[in-house]
């Protein structure tokens, strides 16, 4: 057996053997080779931990190892790679699928339809206008009543799906996968002493946990307050080199090249995820097929009472995550993912090219993108708490980059509708159309037609009576208080399963928080015009309950009790 | 399909179908129809289901039911199935329903529905049960108007049988997942009303309208129906619903005058 030591320090490693395109499996398999040598064995660095058994060294016997901390092996790793990293993260999308990336906003076909659609509109409007406002009405009367009936389908299909949770098999820690977790930060210092409590509470053996935090270069304070407080020491810190875009999926690009894990899950700064959310994902892994190629975990907030902003805020992702989720799971649509705690193969993650850096909502277009290959995602039953935006300037700035997130993702899928179809399904290519592109919409067209119905009412001006002709006014009456009602009642039921009904009444003021989320709509359009792919950050530890969090963090363990 | 949904699916078909067989037949002139969108549709199936005989429909109404209780008796719980059934064979308004012909009987599904409801709330506090009885609640009056009397009893005692408890904010919580259908519905119907079919007789809110519309069955039908409900839940336990129950069927049908008033 040819196994021995080599001097690292002393051995120059050849470049050449040494390739990007295999960094992810130097990363998992933690092995790099060093350097080839003609009559001898090649040279090959390891780290010391992922060899502790001696079984696992026995079965890479033809080289000579250097045997190093797993610190250091990292850092070896990222060293060596960090240009292409910093490249590959940004680019490789897009050069290996470009109809796939958000760089491009409009591909030539789109921009032709585009000016197409506006030509004939233009020309339409032209010469006879009150034809054209009554096809314009015609047509979004139609979207509201299949969106309303839509959500019908939907939430009574979730009224069966929700009986019906699963229940996996529990691994024993033996039987348990490496996990890697991304922890994106950017200007999150506040924010650190939460997380590193958040992920410390996680039930999983700390010794198959690969907990990447992952800060900007050019953040020096997050940096120093990580150090302050060890994490780079308990944790691996990848630091991202500043290159455009300055994005949240680039990042998590560059540390899933350096991921160890066989399942991945990511985590925002602000996250509070059940402390046996990881076991439950990896025993759900393990009894599925490989078609599943992510879970996604139910979010919610934990101060979800703190002010009618947060109320309804948590009743949206009650909605979202409790109810509406799980019929599109059972139905088998493509689920525009959540932001965060997502756990993904690894190896399917990296196979269809990971995040994309250009789009500000990364994780809906990754939702879709699974579905296309022919993935399917399935809801996890485990809950994240996060913090919910209790100021609506920061509530606005995160929502605007949802929409505009959104914006991108629709115009990307949708530029092969035929072949997205062909492999969503009616009922998928539908959903997308109401969830992703729908929501925008919606967001946009319900300020104008709640103004021109109070302008009607004000002055029944007879422009406004003459683009309703009699049953596209019944149905439009019917989409506009029959769809509002309707909207508001199942935000009100929304907290039910997790008996949260004192939140409830806030529902009737679900109008106000439409009409804010219009304004981040308006303001997400003028941004995708403007700034495509600008990541507009979202402050946390601004509530009550978060300060309380990082307070009690902060202390001594032995103080907490 | 589990057993909570399955009940649940068929609840919500028998209250769609009551509800709009109890619309078409309703007398001209009631609330519905006065506010029919499309008022040619309705023309057209209440002339073709005319022809159908009031056996008949009290057949098919009697099938609602059968459905309802058949859905039930899977709906889980070892004691339900018993529970149920014997809630409607034992029950002297079965009788006097269907003797009271099509639109009595299919009150009685709605009421069937409602208790479902109901009891499942109080059993589970399964979310579901909730929704179901907010819309059995919201489309009972479109199926006799009658329960509309009762309202103003169910409207103040219900918060205060909240099966998630007492505390202000819960039980506000709750008033407004089990009456936002119905207040909606009434908003709604009461400004369609106003805009295409100015008030004739009074508006939907106009008990002394209602109460002339329609016979004293009905309210005493009604009575027994609102009181399955709020017995079920205030009691949160179905042994205690159901002697209450009978309590008040037996009161009911002793005293119906004592309900007219409510």
């Amino acid at each position: 057996m040819a196994v021995r030591d080599f001097d690292l320090w002393a051995a120059t490693p050849d470049a050449d053997i040494q390739k990007f395109e295999h960094i992810t499996h130097y990363a998992r398999s933690e092995r790099l080779p060093w350097k080839r040598r003609r009559r001898a064995p090649n040279e090959e660095l390891r780290a010391a931990e992922a060899f502790a058994d001696p079984e696992r060294a026995r079965r890479f016997p033809l080289r000579v190892s250097s045997y190093v901390p797993r610190r250091l092996f990292s850092e070896i790793l990222k060293q060596r790679f960090e240009a292409d990293l910093a490249d590959a993260s940004a680019h490789s999308l897009r050069r290996a699928a470009p109809q796939a990336s958000a760089f491009r906003l409009l591909t030539g076909a789109q921009k032709a339809l585009v000016a197409a659609t506006v030509f004939l509109c233009a020309a339409f409007f032209a010469t006879t206008p009150v034809g054209a406002l009554i096809a314009l009405n015609i047509g979004v009367t139609a979207y509201f009543l299949i969106a309303i009936l839509f959500r019908l389908y939907l939430t009574i299909v979730g009224f069966t799906a929700s009986g019906a949770a699963r229940s996996y098999q529990t691994l024993l820690d033996d039987e348990l996968p490496v996990a890697t977790i991304l922890l994106p930060v950017y200007d999150e210092a506040g924010g650190l002493p939460i997380l590193k409590d958040a992920i410390g509470a996680l039930d999983y053996p700390v010794e198959k946990l690969d907990i990447k935090l992952i800060m900007e270069a050019d953040d020096a304070t997050t940096i120093a307050e990580a150090r302050r407080l060890g994490l780079d020491r308990a944790w691996d810190c990848v630091v991202v080199p500043p290159s455009e875009p300055r994005t949240k999926p680039k990042a998590c690009n560059h540390a899933l090249y350096l991921a160890r894990g066989e399942i991945i899950v990511i985590y925002d700064a602000e996250d509070a995820p059940e402390p046996d959310q990881l076991r439950k994902a990896a025993a759900a892994f393990a009894a599925s097929d490989e078609t599943v190629a992510c879970l996604q975990a139910r979010l919610n907030y934990y101060n979800a009472g703190d002010t009618w902003l947060t109320r309804l805020f948590a009743l949206e992702y009650a909605l979202w995550f409790d109810n509406l989720l799980p019929a599109l799971e059972k139905l088998r649509i493509p689920i525009p993912l959540g932001g965060t705690s997502n756990f993904f193969r690894t190896q399917t993650l990296i196979e269809i090219g990971g995040w994309d850096p250009f789009n500000v909502t990364e994780d809906a277009d990754l939702g879709l993108r699974l579905a296309r290959r022919g993935y399917r995602t399935e809801i996890l039953d485990s809950t994240t708490f996060e913090e919910a935006n209790c100021r609506a300037d920061n509530w606005i700035r995160q929502r605007s980059r949802w929409m505009k997130g959104y914006m991108q993702t629709w115009l990307v899928h949708m530029r092969e509708p035929g072949e997205f179809y062909r492999v969503a399904g009616w009922r998928g290519f539908l959903a997308t159309q109401l969830f992703v592109a729908g929501n925008v919409f919606s967001a946009l067209i319900n300020p104008i037609l709640w103004a021109v119905f109070a302008l009607w009412l004000a002055t029944h001006a007879g422009i406004i009576s003459a683009i309703f002709p009699g049953p596209l006014l019944a149905l439009n009456l019917f989409a506009l208080l029959a769809g509002n009602f309707f909207f508001i009642y199942l935000a009100a039921i929304a907290p039910l399963k997790r008996g949260w009904i004192e939140l409830s009444p806030s529902a009737l003021f679900a109008p106000a928080y439409w009409l804010l989320t219009s304004f981040a709509a308006y303001k997400a359009l003028w941004q995708l015009a403007t700034r495509p792919s600008f990541w507009e950050k979202t402050e946390h530890v601004l509530s009550a309950a978060a300060k309380e969090r990082r307070a009690l963090a902060l202390r001594p363990r032995e103080e907490r009790a | 399909m589990t057993r909570p949904a399955h009940l649940v699916s068929v609840l919500l078909a028998g209250a769609a179908f009551a509800g709009a067989l109890g619309g078409l037949f309703q007398p001209p002139g009631a609330p519905l129809t006065r506010m029919a969108l499309i008022p040619d549709l309705l023309s057209f199936a209440n002339g073709t289901l005319s022809a159908v005989s009031n056996a008949g429909l009290a057949g098919l109404a009697g099938a609602v039911i059968g459905v309802c209780l058949a859905a039930s008796a899977k709906a889980g719980g070892a004691r339900r199935p018993f529970l149920l059934s014997g809630l409607l064979l034992a029950n002297p308004l079965a009788v006097y329903a269907f003797a009271g012909g099509a639109g009595a009987a299919l009150l009685l599904a709605a009421g069937t529905i409602v208790a479902c409801a109901a009891v499942g709330l109080a059993a589970t506090r399964d979310y579901r049960a909730a929704v179901l009885l907010s819309f059995a609640l919201a489309l009972a009056p479109f199926l006799s108007n009658t329960l509309l009397f009762l309202y103003p009893l169910l409207f103040l005692a219900l918060p205060l049988a909240s099966p998630w408890g007492l505390a202000a904010q819960k039980a506000a919580g709750f008033a407004v997942v089990i009456w936002s259908p119905f207040a909606m519905a009434l908003a709604g119907l009461a400004y369609l009303h106003g805009l295409l079919d100015p008030p004739v007789g009074g508006a939907p809110f106009d008990l002394a309208a209602w109460r002339g519309a329609f016979g004293e069955d009905f309210l005493l039908l009604a009575a027994g129906a609102g009181l399955i409900s709020l017995a079920a839940i205030a009691a949160s336990r179905l042994a205690g619903g159901l002697a209450f129950l009978a309590g008040a069927e037996l009161l009911a049908l002793a005293h119906p005058e004592w309900f007219q008033g409510l």
